[in-house]
């Protein structure tokens, strides 16, 4: 107790020294938190974006379906099985149908994914309602804004889309463009147009075809043993997590830089302050304290640097970190080119084994900084010291 | 040369420069219509009284097969490329047996020269020098543009057994460029061709297909090919500039042109392999 006291007399003694190394140490304390943070927020909100709009709780593939294999798309589709019926009536699946097409916008040919989804499911937080409705003759289609963009579409515009049925043959028909849906994931977006799954299956032939079957993210009964491969939203969405991971790591060299200079600040401090005090560390070793307990002293300063950080962090960090955990952080450039599913708004989120975490290895890491430079008092000796001397 | 009766007509299908084999295109009753009120009572009348004059439809594609197959194939040619704002030439140098298998290489520009493609049946690799890779064209790749011609790959996949996948039929007669030609009909007989319906305008004197159109099932016009100049080689008559053009796109289309074109040579088998690719 004595040493403690000891410990923040003299920090308090060191005036603007003190407060400079406890700020910087405050500021990779707050850099730390908030970059984990917003990773953690950007990977939370990936998925559920992907859950809400595209993955549900987990999809059924047919046999043939692999994303990861352009030579299988032209065949991805299957009847789907029987087993599924009570839960497609009852509302907890649906199917989606995927098919390469291609569409003729202002005469420029664009290869697109055709997304054929029953316009009454509610499984995907995606408006399929805007495609029942009557197009004057031509099929109604959605498209999401960046595909519009893309293509310089908007809402009422008609091109041509082009396909091969199942049988192989081709058919083109006029398409009207009945809604430009606003949606944070680009991979419904981009490169697709969205269709009824009637329409679809008509118009290709292939009656009662899917290429999956989405699983609602609310449903948690026991799912049915099928011919199609189910894969879990964990599965689904492992790509986002080893992207964020990626990112993160990649962010870890900033703060890792940041703390680096800030421990040399406090490493810096503690050689600092060992050779000027060498007569007050004589005096004490002369008075009674043992060596042990003089390492103590200074690494215990040392250390306080690090608590300090963490309250002066606390005082000005928590009110910043609320506010950007309300508003959010919106990206000043066009996310898409991030390559995942990520919202035009980042909303970070800070648990509290992130913060605990943080301070836990700022505070350790600060003390073995602190305790390097001390090592050299176990060989001092009191009259070397009273004289002014370091051995 | 024969007809062999086994054999599937391939009068639609001149070599491209590309190499492979590419059947022919059509022709709109729009020309018949320009007849104006003649051809307005002849369309009024019953058909079989109209049809009564005109030569059988699989006839009329059987001449034209007497021009066009051969054993084999050794063609050179040269594809102009029309885009926005500038054209593109490329020659390539193609052998083709039957509609099965064919090999061709890009001689010019530099930039595409020794790239090179094979079709074995319905599959299609094609060898870039750059990369020194072989990849297999499949999937949405099939629906992209060859060199960014009206042409796409899947274009060069498709089998030319029209005889046995049409019912051909004369439906008028036209003038095209000042030559006599009879219109042919090809209605798809089975549902899985690629084209349910097809024109096809026949020079009614040189048995040589003039142009063809390819429609979608739903009707919809999509590839032309118009045969604007044919020459005599060996004895047959065979296009020598071709025009194709994806009717949904903007753009001039792409010309086809035929340096020069032998038949019956003796190609070697191993020029029908993957290995053949690298060499």
């Amino acid at each position: 107790m004595v040493i403690l006291k000891l410990a923040y007399r003299n920090l308090r003694g060191a005036g603007i020294r003190t407060w400079l190394n406890i700020f910087v140490l405050s500021i990779a304390f707050l850099a730390i938190i908030y970059l984990k943070g917003m990773y953690n927020g950007m990977q939370d909100q990936s998925i559920r974006i992907s859950e809400n709009t595209d993955k549900g709780s987990g999809q059924y593939w047919c046999e043939v379906y692999d994303p990861y294999d352009p030579l299988s798309l032209p065949d991805a589709h299957d009847e789907i099985p029987a087993v599924f019926d009570p839960f497609r009536e009852s509302g907890v699946m649906t199917p989606v149908m995927l098919y390469q097409g291609a569409i003729y916008p202002e005469n420029r040919m664009k290869n697109v994914m055709l997304r054929g989804v029953d316009h009454e499911q509610t499984v995907m937080n995606v408006p399929t309602h805007e495609l029942n409705v009557e197009a004057d003759g031509y099929i109604p289609v959605m498209i999401g804004q960046r595909m519009a963009r893309s293509i310089n579409a908007e809402e009422g515009d008609i091109f041509t889309m082009q396909w091969r049925d199942g049988n192989g043959a081709y058919d083109a028909r006029d398409a009207k463009v009945v809604h430009v849906m606003v949606t944070d994931n680009l991979t419904i977006d981009v490169g697709n147009v969205w269709l009824d799954l009637s329409l679809l299956q008509d118009i290709t032939r292939l009656d009662n075809y899917a290429t999956m079957m989405v699983v609602d993210k609310s449903y948690s009964g026991e799912l049915p043993e099928s011919s199609w491969t189910y894969h879990s939203l964990v599965e689904l969405t492992a790509d986002i997590r080893e992207m964020t991971e990626m990112k993160s790591k990649g962010g870890s060299i900033f703060y890792g830089v940041l703390m680096a200079l800030a421990l040399l600040a406090v490493f810096d401090t503690q050689v600092l302050s060992i050779w000027r005090r060498r007569k007050e560390m004589g005096t004490l070793m002369a008075l009674g304290m043992t060596r042990l307990t003089l390492i103590k002293l200074f690494t215990l300063e040392g250390s306080m640097y690090g608590i300090f950080a963490a309250i002066l962090a606390t005082i000005y960090g928590a009110p910043l970190l609320y506010l950007n955990n309300m508003k959010g952080l919106t990206m000043p450039m066009d996310v898409d080119s991030f390559g995942m599913v990520l919202p035009q708004t980042l909303y970070p989120e800070y648990s509290l084994s992130l913060i605990l975490g943080t301070i836990i290895v700022v505070l350790i890491t600060v003390t073995i900084t602190s305790y390097i430079p001390v090592r050299k008092l176990a060989q001092l000796k009191p009259t070397d010291a009273l004289r002014g001397k370091m051995s | 040369m024969e007809i062999r009766d086994n054999k599937a007509i391939k009068f639609l299908s001149p070599s491209t420069p590309l190499g492979m084999t590419f059947p022919h295109r059509k022709g709109l009753t729009m020309r018949v219509l320009m007849t104006g009120i003649a051809t307005l009572a002849m369309l009024a009348m019953p058909s079989n009284s109209i049809a009564q004059d005109w030569p059988d439809g699989l006839a009329v594609m059987k001449r034209i097969d007497r021009n066009m197959v051969a054993e084999n194939q050794v063609v050179e040619s040269t594809m102009i490329v029309h885009g926005r704002r500038s054209s593109r030439t490329i020659t390539s140098r193609g052998y083709m047996v039957s509609d099965e298998k064919s090999f061709s290489e890009y001689l010019s520009p530099p930039r595409e020269k020794g790239t090179k493609m094979l079709k074995l049946d319905d599959k299609l690799w094609i060898y870039s020098p750059s990369t020194n890779r072989i990849i297999q064209i499949a999937g949405h790749m099939l629906r992209q543009s060859v060199m960014g011609s009206d042409l796409s790959y899947e274009d060069f996949t498709e089998a030319a057994e029209l005889e046995e996948a049409y019912k051909c039929t004369v439906i008028a007669e036209d003038t095209l460029d000042g030559r006599p030609t009879y219109v042919v009909e090809l209605i798809g007989k089975r549902d899985d061709l690629a084209y349910a319906k097809r024109k096809v305008w026949v020079d009614s004197d040189r048995w040589v297909a003039l142009k063809e159109e390819r429609y979608a099932r739903s009707g919809k016009l999509l590839k032309t090919t118009e045969i604007t100049e044919v020459f005599k080689v060996q004895g047959r008559w065979y296009p020598k500039h071709m025009i194709f053009k994806d009717v949904l796109k903007k753009g001039k289309g792409t010309e086809f042109i035929i340096d020069s074109i032998k038949f019956n040579q003796d190609i070697p088998e191993h020029l029908f392999t993957k290995a053949a690719l690298r060499k």
